[in-house]
């Protein structure tokens, strides 16, 4: 059952905003995809170890060195907000009272 | 339709060779047909961006060529590009909003790999918004739609690949796959569409979605052509740590036929029980007889766990998804909502504003499984339901060679139909999820039509990295008449 307290959380964890109508449309639409999920109810998982083939062997990774990364050039070329070599965000601190 | 817009990769590639044609006349080709049809009075819409630059690369390659200087057989050759890969320099938006005004400071290493090869991107192509739908009609630029009956859809999320591949926009096309996103397209649109192994194709620069399922793909009109592309591109990245170190280099001189003799080939029967439009079936079984009289085993078995297949996938890929697209916030990629108070706030109304209606779907359905309180129920069970279900595909792929079915259970349907209706979208997804839940290739080939002229794709599944056997196999079928 998705109702509004779940909902609000979900909403919450994903920094979403949905109100009125949509946001009944939309619990409504999960509520059924959830009820069709029950059919892994099926299904004994008590015993399995989740394996999803085999695990990358730790030869293979990368070492552990330092690459050159993007230029700030680069990152300001797709960054809509850029300010003096930085990403510009809103004011963080509160500020004091 | 002109003649050069008509023939495959392969065949450009020849008469490139035998300076029969150039690539400025084949991009001349390409262009001029996109452009005729955007005047049209119902575009396909399967672009979302023609490079302009195009036609200079292709002048550039003509040049190379007469150089002479060991010119590679791609070299000049056009190829569209899905808007979830990124082109080093050129915008990509995976059809959203959020991420209009973003432009890609580095390429995909299967771009990378492409054009060292000589290959030229042309344009990009319209998809279903962060590749999550089964319509192409989730686009912040508008459905694609279907170039067979253009008020169907192409299939989704790589529907703009396969719409100007089938429409003679471009000779061949790279999509991605999460859960039949590249297959599904293909058979609603009548071409050949791959999917290869989980980590063939490096992920490097295919914007995420569903790690452990994502895939780059491939749609061609022939076999030979998504060989020729599998060639140059497969192989292991050291930017991609999932990526195989695979070798599938000897299939781009020549991809051969294959003998079907001896083939084994198994019909899991609850791919055929209900909710299978009878034209599939028909298309399929006249498939299974063609296979059979080239002395191909075909059995149908049973294999149940398939039946969860869609609600794994559901459960796992916005689980993922919620995830991956967390970094989507305002601050660092394209569409920021105005000037906010705080953080949060601006997070918020980005996200709310910049995301389309499925995605936001997914996502909180992906935050739901995931949350304190369903994820045992959820998540923890979906991913023991998987591996369950690797190891029940592979014990029959252990007794068989390919694991034969239709690729979608309609043929193209008309659009709109099922755009309110997740659940009802989902399911067109519901014989193509198993095979990136357990990591296999898969083919979609154009068997063919129904007698109203619809395409019907079937689907030939193998073991992990047995592209060769898939293509080979297509191969025989495309050689043989296929569903011309």
């Amino acid at each position: 059952m998705v109702d509004d307290e779940t909902m609000e959380k979900i909403l919450y964890l994903s920094r979403l905003a949905v109100d009125g109508a949509q946001r009944r449309e939309i619990a409504g639409q999960m509520e059924k995809i959830l009820d069709y999920f029950t059919i892994l109810s099926r299904y004994d998982t008590s015993q399995v170890d989740v394996d999803l083939g085999e695990a990358v062997a730790s030869e293979t990774l990368r070492q552990d060195a330092a690459h050159a990364g993007l230029e700030p050039k680069e990152v300001k070329a797709f960054a809509v907000h850029f300010l003096d070599g930085y990403f510009s965000v809103p004011r963080i601190l509160e500020e004091e009272q | 339709m002109s003649e050069v817009t008509a023939l495959t990769l392969t065949e450009l590639s020849d008469r490139l060779q035998s300076a029969e044609l150039t690539s400025t006349a084949v991009v001349t080709a390409y262009r001029e047909s996109y452009r005729a049809d955007a005047k049209g009075p119902q575009p396909l819409n399967g672009y979302v961006e023609w490079f302009e630059d195009a036609l200079s690369q292709a002048e550039t390659a003509d040049a190379a060529r007469r150089r002479g200087d060991g010119a590679h057989r791609l070299l000049g050759l056009p190829i569209a590009v899905k808007d979830n890969i990124l082109i080093k320099g050129r915008p990509l938006t995976c059809a959203s909003e959020i991420l209009k005004g973003f432009t890609a400071p580095y390429s995909a290493t299967v771009i990378d790999r492409l054009v060292a090869a000589g290959m030229i991107p042309v344009g990009r192509t319209n998809m279903d918004e962060f590749a999550m739908g089964s319509s192409c009609e989730y686009s912040c630029y508008g459905a694609a739609h279907n170039p067979v009956d253009r008020s169907r859809t192409t299939g989704g999320s790589s529907g703009g690949s396969a719409a100007v591949v089938a429409g003679n926009q471009a000779p061949v096309a790279l999509g991605s796959e999460t859960g039949g996103s590249v297959r599904l397209p293909a058979s609603f649109c009548g071409v050949y569409g791959l999917k290869p192994s989980y980590g063939s194709l490096s992920r490097y620069g295919l914007v995420a979605f569903g790690s452990s399922l994502d895939q780059i793909g491939i749609v061609g009109r022939c076999p030979r052509d998504l060989a020729l592309i599998l060639a140059v591109a497969a192989g292991k990245d050291p930017n991609d740590e999932t990526s195989a170190d695979t070798d599938f280099t000897r299939l781009g001189d020549a991809l051969a036929r294959r003998d079907l003799k001896g083939l084994r080939m198994a019909i899991p029967q609850e791919f055929l029980a209900e909710g299978l439009d009878p034209e599939v079936r028909k298309v399929l079984d006249s498939f299974v007889e063609w296979a059979r009289s080239s002395g191909a085993l075909v059995e149908t078995i049973s294999l149940p766990i398939l039946d969860a297949s869609v609600a794994i996938y559901y459960i796992i890929a916005p689980a993922e998804a919620s995830s991956n697209l967390a970094r989507y916030d305002g601050v660092r990629y394209g569409y920021r909502n105005g000037e906010t108070a705080n953080l949060f706030e601006l997070y918020e109304r980005t996200r709310s504003r910049g995301f389309g209606k499925e995605v936001k779907r997914r996502i909180l359905l992906g935050n739901y499984v995931l949350s304190s309180g369903y994820y045992d129920a959820y998540y923890k069970k979906a991913q023991g339901v998987r591996t369950l279900l690797i190891k029940e595909v592979g014990a029959v792929l252990s007794r068989y060679d390919l694991i034969l079915s239709p690729t979608a259970p309609t043929p193209a349907f008309t659009l709109g139909s099922k755009v309110d209706d997740p659940l009802a979208m989902y399911l067109s997804d519901i014989y193509t999820t198993f095979a990136n839940l357990a990591l296999l290739p898969s083919l979609s080939l154009p068997a063919g039509r129904t007698p109203h002229g619809l395409p019907v794709g079937v689907q030939i599944t193998g073991r992990r990295f047995a592209e060769e056997l898939l293509l080979s196999c297509a191969e025989t079928w495309y050689e043989e008449g296929g569903a011309r």
